[in-house]
């Protein structure tokens, strides 16, 4: 009888001990762009070093920058992220892994933990993590990329005059109805559709002009013309509308931060707000 | 004992396959085939060229204050009419090139111009003959587009509509409007009265096309060009993009599927490839339950089971579908009415469906939310 008791106890305690010794670790997964962004320094230029440093307490955390091409759908996108994610999580023993992400990179996140089985890494890595904080990510689309089908040299003159120039598979998929058809039919975490397997909490922004005034910032003009001419519904942040954003998940916050600020440790401060969950 | 058996079969499905999946679901139950949103535009978009320094355009403005832009180009000077020097800025936002809108452009915010056909002209730096794009917006206009394609999802030899809602402002005798589908051509959207076309000069125009695909899916994607003028003559353009998705399935039911209360049998024909199979469950409108299974076909056909969730007792309906996870298509997607073993009540529906998404914030999420966030108020409370 002693022998059990101890031997129930033993249990307990190393399982308490197991515990304590969670690994935390962060990673950031970046939003659209060009194929480069597949670089690893390319990645690390998007976020900015003084927003990994910071978020990541002057990289007292263990950091993971994921790099992906840029102009990918969301599953290959997420192949190439679900691959780094789970190397750094085997890797460093990692169990308790907060994922930031920026933009499209909240899609792409929102892939691997609404397809488990898709991907034999998939598992390990929704398992050890402990929440996404998904920032600007178009959820429902972004009307930005409606817009861009409307250009010259995009989809109509490549389709037409078989040019080479037509959209991308990334800005494809941020289109509104592509969205909306991956939300109804292969996405978890909007109204009508499954949960997420882990807590997931949005920062959308709503800021356009942000420092161009007193800075004479050269992004800060391009996103509010982008805003004033596609006319997005409600809020947004130059690329994607608040409603957007805020469509999955758990509110944690609104920032002013337009979507050049927003992945940044400048305007406003993003990095030490990401890094209050250490 | 019904509530005992069911949750045995579902323990037992649970237990048998990785992939099935179970759970409770929130919100309304899926439109079947989709349902598309609404692209509301007040733009449009004239394609122009540098020639000799300068891009001219003239395009029709039916606001007082546009916001032009000359996207692709930065202008030293705008005029409009050769008379009047609009005050412009010019901008260079690599941030806008993640879009794939162009980086550099000259922004004019227009003030008190009279309804009608303008030419502005953007004198410019670059003397490459090399083609630009000048869009027009019109926030306050009162003409704007509704453009959707309907269903969203749909399969070969399917019909799709697309409708162009313009408002009761235009004129349907005198306004055009194009839909330009890949690999199918333009047609005339309509404001007749005639099929596809509901009601005679409505504003809404109309046009329909037979979804074709050679590929196992193809998203569509359409472009609408609309010039016309409003009843009152003042003369617009708009824009804008709509899409639709196209399965050419690869499998199919092989006879009906089937409902016993206990399990759904979905009898999918011989394929080859990986298909998910999925269940919603639901009283009327409200989604009660999920169910899902991953099957892979290797030229054989499979009948598979789905076991009823406990959450979707009190269900009456289901939409059952098999998806392709080869290709992203939807290759069935059907709807059925299911035995409902316990009572539906929607005040306690609504109550859990309030609870599950209420905000409970860690603290350190709240401290950090209230020191970082910016209006906090719009969303409601912060916890």
């Amino acid at each position: 009888m002693r022998l059990k008791r101890f031997l129930f106890t033993l249990i307990v305690f190393s399982l308490f001990v197991f515990n304590i010794q969670a690994k935390t670790g962060i990673a950031f997964v970046h939003g659209k762009g060009d194929s480069d962004l597949a670089n690893y320094s390319v990645a690390w230029d998007y976020w900015t070093t003084d927003m990994l440093r910071t978020a990541s307490k002057n990289y007292s955390i263990p950091l993971c920058v994921c790099h992906y091409n840029g102009e990918d759908y969301m599953w290959v996108a997420a192949s190439q992220v679900a691959g780094q994610l789970y190397n750094f999580i085997v890797n460093n023993g990692i169990d308790d892994l907060v994922i930031e992400t920026h933009s499209f990179g909240g899609v792409v996140i929102r892939w691997i933990f609404s397809n488990p089985d898709w991907d034999s890494r998939y598992p390990t890595i929704i398992n050890a993590t402990r929440w996404v904080n998904a920032i600007a990510a178009p959820q429902k689309g972004s009307e930005a990329a409606d817009f861009a089908g409307n250009l010259e040299g995009s989809w109509l003159t490549g389709w037409i005059v078989d040019l080479v120039n037509e959209n991308t598979n990334s800005t494809h998929n941020c289109r509104t109805d592509w969205m909306a058809y991956y939300n109804q039919y292969w996405l978890k975490g909007t109204s009508g559709r499954p949960a997420l397997p882990k807590p997931w909490y949005w920062i959308s922004g709503y800021g356009l002009w942000n420092d161009y005034w007193t800075k004479f910032h050269y992004q800060d003009i391009g996103l509010a013309t982008l805003s004033g001419v596609v006319g997005m519904p409600g809020e947004d942040d130059g690329m994607v509308s608040e409603y957007s954003a805020e469509a999955v998940g758990y509110q944690w916050f609104r920032t002013k931060a337009n979507h050049h600020h927003n992945r940044r440790n400048d305007y406003k401060k993003i990095g030490e707000a990401l890094a209050t969950d250490f | 004992m019904k509530v005992i058996k069911i949750l045995a079969i579902a323990l037992f499905f649970s237990f048998l396959g990785f992939s099935l999946e179970m759970g409770a679901v929130s919100g309304k139950m899926p439109v079947l085939h989709g349902k598309a949103p609404v692209h509301k535009t007040k733009y449009f978009v004239a394609h122009g060229e540098v020639v000799n320094g300068k891009v001219v355009v003239n395009v029709p403005i039916s606001s007082a204050n546009p916001l032009i832009v000359l996207l692709g180009e930065k202008a030293d000077s705008v005029y409009m009419d050769s008379v009047y020097k609009l005050k412009s800025r010019r901008f260079n936002t690599p941030e806008l090139e993640n879009m794939e809108v162009p980086g550099v452009g000259t922004r004019v915010d227009a003030k008190n111009i009279t309804p009608g056909y303008h030419t502005f002209v953007f004198n410019v730096k670059s003397a490459k003959k090399a083609p630009v794009d000048v869009v027009v917006s019109e926030p306050d206009s009162p003409v704007e587009l509704k453009l959707v394609a309907e269903p969203l999802s749909v399969k070969v030899g399917d019909t799709v509509t697309i409708k162009a809602d313009l408002g009761k402002n235009v004129s349907s005798l005198k306004t055009v409007v194009k839909a330009i589908i890949k690999g199918f051509g333009e047609i005339d959207l309509k404001d007749d009265g005639e099929y596809p076309d509901e009601v005679k000069g409505d504003g809404i125009f109309s046009g329909s096309l037979v979804a074709y695909s050679e590929k196992s899916f193809q998203p569509e994607m359409v472009k609408v060009e609309v010039i016309g003028v409003t009843r009152n003559g003042v003369p617009f353009m708009r824009s804008g993009t709509t899409s639709f998705m196209v399965t050419k399935p690869t499998t199919f039911i092989d006879g009906s599927i089937q409902e016993n209360g206990n399990v759904i049998s979905i009898p999918l024909a011989p394929a080859e490839g990986r298909y998910r199979i999925e269940v919603i469950y639901g009283n009327e409108d409200h989604a009660l339950a999920y169910a899902r299974e991953d099957v892979v076909l290797k030229g054989e056909g499979k009948n598979i089971v789905i076991p009823r969730p406990f959450e979707a007792m009190a269900a009456n309906r289901a939409v059952v579908r098999v998806l392709n996870m080869d290709t992203l298509g939807v290759e069935v997607e059907e709807e059925l009415f299911v035995k409902q073993f316990a009572d539906f009540n929607e005040d306690l529906y609504l109550l859990k469906e309030k609870k599950m998404h209420k905000n409970v914030l860690p603290e350190s999420k709240r401290r950090a939310a209230e020191k970082y966030g910016d209006k906090p108020e719009k969303n409601g409370e912060l916890m």
